[in-house]
């Protein structure tokens, strides 16, 4: 069978079975097979299944992404985030937007203990939609904040999508997350600001806010303002102890990547069971449970994927797909920076319709090797394409981080769409600036030992 | 709470792949604790004594094999193998249930493939006694096995979504209901308050997923 055709075949074969509702791992799998199938033989493709199997889930290296797991289901337990959250109301209490301006905050104190973008929305969603709802933000905006601050989740390390295109590209996965800093910190910037700016003209956030929340230790705008209130200081002090284990270790070279995840993970449940030892051993054990069981299935679920995904990167080298399309774009009379940009662009559409640990694991294979060969930087690349998934986790028809914030929220989901759109005008803005100023992403993992 | 037309047969089927599913759930969540306790032991063993200790960083490798592959049916049994339902929430629910199981029977079609493959390479490894040189000779056909193992629990859950779903039935974990729904996952899929949304790219799963 000729090349070419059988990359029409395994396109065309993943295309249906994932739109056929077929678990994404499965489908990267038979679509992978398929392919080499094609090209070479069952024997062939017999140990190729064998290989990817074991050795996609055997290396040390690897067991970074349990740990990061972990650390971030034990993060939500030991509520850290509520903590946080109090923290900002407090701090921004004085500012036009400070609520929404909190909530971006929380987000991104949030998103320095956990990798999860949907877990940061899920969290940050129940504390502040409804919050927000009443002190006069619009619904759309409400929801739309909560749904794009929680994208920070996936830049601000530690964080699962830069640890998985480290992997996948071979880069540097210590660099990838201190990479992560300086983007994730200027988009909650550039959140902040837009928050400040729409919300000034609001009349209906007033000093007289009279607000209730539905978790204990989220706080009211009235008791925000209030001055004797007793402030949960320990989740400032947790947070910040966790990113400095994490960060601080690969930044002075004191523990790999690796190492550091372990630790982060061993010091939050060391916090959960401090928050819950006022309830008895019996609560900690179910919070432990339950945590666990997360993990255990989020873990699988994520190396499943990454095993489908080797067999599909397997077939593009056999079939050469990646020197295909490097010869194909390099010969075009447009400029390297053009060439980048369009095919990062081909992320745009592929985030409306694919979910994103997919959109990873299809596209580095192809796109990091022609970026490569046209004098890209890796870790740049890495953050450009992250910010595209993010982007793709807020925009219709599958943002996900959208439905999240719906569901827990209990607000429509037209309505967050709705406001979704300045938003990603931010993003697009900020990826402009990242891709005009590479060294704004470059310059702080050039300093890490 | 399976519907009321579930047949007996269904149910005894759903109880039987979740009491199958946990305790190698519960496995593959020890594996994780322990990789974790191991990682630390070793980092700390190598800023005390100046080195690490022997045969930590292999036993890493393979405990975390046995998250993985012990976790794999659990996440099976659990719908937190993420999908994309982007097409199929447009069918009415029966079509979109019954796709569903021909796509789980395909999957499991697949799994064979895995567990063939990976049985054949087990058993080599374990007849030629494998091992992997670092610091300690590390013997890798345990861990070999266990990704046999892992496929095989799966094919189980697989076996029973796709009855379930040919019957146009809910999938394994679509019916739970969620128990802990203060906490959301902090993984990449919506939690189980989620309604369902005309499209999404959705995990199967209630609970959860990045």
């Amino acid at each position: 069978m000729s090349v070419g055709f059988a990359v029409l075949l395994v396109a065309g074969v993943m295309a249906v079975l994932l739109l056929l509702r077929m678990p994404v791992w499965l489908a990267l799998a038979i679509s992978g097979a398929a392919g080499l199938l094609a090209l070479r033989d069952a024997k062939f493709v017999t140990s190729s299944l064998a290989t990817a199997s074991f050795e996609q889930a055997s290396s040390f290296t690897l067991t970074i992404i349990p740990m990061f797991i972990l650390l971030g289901v034990f993060a939500v337990r030991a509520k850290v985030a509520e903590q946080v959250f109090t923290i900002a109301r407090r701090a921004f209490r004085n500012i036009p937007g400070g609520l929404g301006i909190s909530t971006v905050a929380a987000c991104a104190g949030f998103a320095a203990v956990s990798g999860s973008s949907i877990g940061t929305a899920a969290t940050m969603s129940k504390l502040s939609v409804t919050e927000m709802r009443k002190a006069g933000y619009p619904t759309s905006l409400a929801g739309a904040l909560v749904a794009v601050a929680g994208t920070l989740g996936a830049m601000i390390p530690p964080s699962l999508f830069l640890v998985l295109y480290a992997i996948l590209s071979s880069e540097s996965i210590g660099k990838m997350l201190i990479a992560g800093i300086v983007p994730g910190f200027l988009s909650a910037v550039a959140y902040a600001i837009y928050v400040y700016f729409r919300t000034r003209k609001l009349p209906q956030i007033a000093d007289d806010a009279t607000l209730e929340v539905g978790l204990n230790e989220a706080i009211s705008d009235s008791q925000a303002r209030g001055q004797r209130l007793r402030l949960p200081w320990r989740g400032l002090i947790r947070l910040i102890i966790i990113f400095v284990i994490i960060m601080g270790g690969i930044y002075t070279g004191f523990f790999t990547p690796t190492e550091s995840a372990a630790i982060g993970a061993l010091a939050a449940l060391i916090m959960l069971i401090l928050e819950y030892r006022n309830r008895g051993i019996r609560e900690i054990t179910r919070q432990l449970n339950e945590a666990l069981k997360e993990t255990a299935k989020t873990t699988s679920m994520v190396f499943a994927i990454m095993i489908g995904s080797a067999l599909l990167s397997l077939f593009f080298v056999v079939a050469r797909v990646p020197q295909m399309i490097s010869d194909s774009v390099t010969g075009l009379p447009l400029p390297p920076w053009l060439i980048v940009a369009l095919l990062l662009a081909l992320l745009l559409p592929l985030g409306m319709a694919l979910e994103s640990i997919s959109i990873l694991v299809i596209t580095v294979p192809l796109i990091y090797p022609v970026a490569m060969e046209l004098g890209f930087d890796g870790i740049w690349l890495g953050i450009m394409i992250v910010k595209l998934i993010e982007i793709g986790m807020v925009t219709p028809p599958v943002g996900i981080n959208c439905f999240v914030v719906a569901g827990t929220a209990k607000i429509p989901t037209a309505e967050v769409f709705k406001g979704i759109w300045p938003f990603v005008l931010i993003e697009i803005g900020l990826l402009v600036l990242f891709f005009v100023l590479p060294d704004l992403i470059l310059w702080l993992p050039a300093v890490v030992q | 709470m399976t519907t009321d037309a579930s047949s007996a047969s269904s149910r005894f089927l759903r109880g039987a792949a979740q009491t199958f599913a946990a305790p190698l759930g519960a496995l593959g969540s020890i594996s994780t604790v322990a990789m974790m306790i191991v990682t630390t032991i070793d980092v700390v063993s190598r800023n005390l004594s100046g080195s690490s200790v022997p045969g930590l960083i292999e036993l890493s490798g393979t405990l975390l094999i046995a998250t993985v592959f012990l976790g794999l049916s659990y996440a099976g049994a659990a719908n937190a193998h993420v999908s994309v339902d982007l097409v199929t929430s447009r069918f009415p629910v029966s079509v979109s249930r019954r796709l569903a199981g021909l796509m789980w029977l395909l999957g499991s079609a697949m799994t064979v493939w895995f567990i063939y493959a990976t049985a054949v390479r087990a058993l080599a490894s374990f007849q030629m006694r494998e091992i992997a040189t670092g610091l300690v000779d590390w013997p890798l056909w345990p861990a070999r096995w266990l990704v046999v193992i892992g496929f095989v629990a799966f094919l189980v859950i697989a076996l029973v979504n796709s009855f379930l779903g040919l019957r146009g039935e809910p999938l394994l974990g679509e019916d739970d209901e969620d128990d802990d729904s203060e906490h959301p996952s902090p993984s990449e899929a919506p939690p189980s308050t989620t309604p369902a949304p005309a499209f999404r790219a959705a995990p199967h799963g209630t609970e959860e997923t990045s």
